[in-house]
């Protein structure tokens, strides 16, 4: 569950937690898009934006958990060796590696900033606002299972250590045998998981759950306008930024990498 | 909404947090550590029919496409579909609907032929993972044929069959109580 942590809403009154959760949304969408591909200019232009909504929330940023800590090295190594030998030069499979490496960081940063800010209650409304435009796409049932699964990730989690932790305390747990581990392990965690359906189906059908009720309320105080225009300023300034910039001389600050 | 369909939505948002879930969760088994994410991906179809599955797969592509970190080793983003990787989770995609069909076929089997069942419904759903993940692997870092075979199959073949063979047996195993779930009288 420690491992989770990182990822679970923190109450507070910042700019991000009155920002309404969709255009947080939509954002966040439209910057792992313009992070499908990086230069250093983009990231460095992404770095005091992301530190700024860091600075908004006027709180020590909560420490990542161990396996995420290891991640960015992990990676860097991955993309550098299999890059160095292939065909890339050094210096290029350097760059390219840091490069992807700091779009991971930057990509868990913003997952953090979403999902320390974002209470869970009105993520499935705010889904099913999102969801409801797109033809053909059932966004009553989508949503509901979106925000359901939200809410089960941490349970589960802590349920997978708890039998896990079970087992290792019962000498039940034998490196050497994964298959036994893993059968053992998912025996109990999936009839788990089943009681926890079954409870949540008949609360749903205790209440008449329908996909076709009034829509379910979002936050009434929070802002659509200005972290919609605060964000698409910024995505706007990055590309024309960029594209003004690189047309007057070209630089490896411009250099594309995917 | 029909008792029905309140059933499947909620069991399609469980595997969903399982799949999601799993992918902080890893076994140490050799060089490369297993990620459970698989085996909840062949089983959300084995356990849940074909279209559960599939639900729960779009809906767990979606959590990590919007940027929450659900994707192998708390990655997200939509580049990372876009990425080296993006062909192995659309082949999660495949491998539900593959596994459930394979093991949810109309009529009553034998208990022999259900195992047999479990165990190519499981490994095919499995090998449908590298289906669209090895070739993605092959162009996205322009490696050859040999090479996109060493980084992206032969490493995870030993932890390919413990998880399968895992899956196979749980879903064996555990058929009868999501069955009896899911069949629910209006």
């Amino acid at each position: 569950m420690a491992g989770s942590l990182m990822f679970q809403y923190q109450p507070g009154s910042s700019v991000l937690h009155r920002s309404d959760i969709r255009v947080k949304l939509i954002i966040m969408i439209a910057l792992s898009l313009v992070l499908i591909q990086v230069s250093v200019f983009r990231l460095s232009l992404l770095l005091p934006f992301l530190l700024l909504l860091q600075c908004s929330l006027k709180r020590r940023p909560l420490p990542p958990p161990l396996p995420v800590l290891f991640m960015p090295a992990l990676i860097f190594t991955g993309n550098f060796l299999s890059l160095a030998a292939g065909d890339a030069l050094l210096s290029s499979a350097l760059i390219t590696a840091g490069l992807r490496t700091v779009r991971f960081t930057f990509i868990l940063w913003m997952a953090q900033l979403f999902t320390e800010t974002s209470d869970p209650m009105c993520l499935t409304p705010a889904f099913y606002r999102l969801l409801k435009h797109i033809p053909l796409i059932p966004a009553g049932r989508i949503s509901t299972q979106l925000g359901l699964s939200l809410t089960l990730i941490p349970v589960i989690l802590e349920e997978m250590n708890e039998i896990r932790d079970a087992m290792i305390s019962r000498c039940g747990w034998n490196p050497r045998s994964p298959l036994k581990n893993l059968v053992h392990m998912g025996q109990p965690l999936l009839n788990g998981v089943l009681l926890k359906a079954e409870a949540l189906s008949d609360a749903m059908e205790a209440r008449l759950f329908t996909e076709d009720s009034t829509e379910p309320e979002l936050l009434g105080s929070s802002s659509v306008l200005l972290p919609l225009l605060a964000g698409s300023l910024f995505i706007l300034i990055l590309l024309a930024g960029e594209y003004v910039l690189s047309r007057s001389g070209s630089s490896s600050f411009f250099v594309q990498f995917f | 909404m029909s008792k029905d369909k309140i059933r499947k939505t909620v069991l399609a948002a469980v595997f969903t947090a399982l799949i999601a879930a799993s992918s902080f969760f890893t076994i140490p088994v050799g060089p490369v550590p297993i990620v459970l994410t698989t085996m909840f991906v062949v089983l959300s179809g084995m356990l849940g029919g074909p279209w559960v599955g599939l639900s729960a797969v779009g809906s767990y592509l979606i959590l990590g496409i919007i940027g929450l970190p659900v994707f192998a080793g708390g990655t997200a983003g939509i580049a990372k579909l876009m990425g080296p990787t993006g062909g192995f989770l659309i082949g999660y995609l495949l491998a539900p609907v593959a596994g459930g069909f394979i093991f949810n076929p109309p009529g009553d089997k034998a208990k022999g032929l259900k195992v047999l069942l479990a165990v190519l419904g499981a490994f095919t759903a499995g090998a449908l993972i590298y289906v669209p993940g090895i070739p993605w692997l092959k162009y996205s870092l322009s490696m050859d044929w040999p090479s996109a075979l060493q980084a992206g199959l032969i490493p995870f073949i030993p932890g390919f069959i413990i998880k399968n063979a895992a899956a196979a047996a749980l879903a064996f195993a555990l058929k009868e109580r999501f069955q009896n779930f899911l069949k629910s009288e209006e």
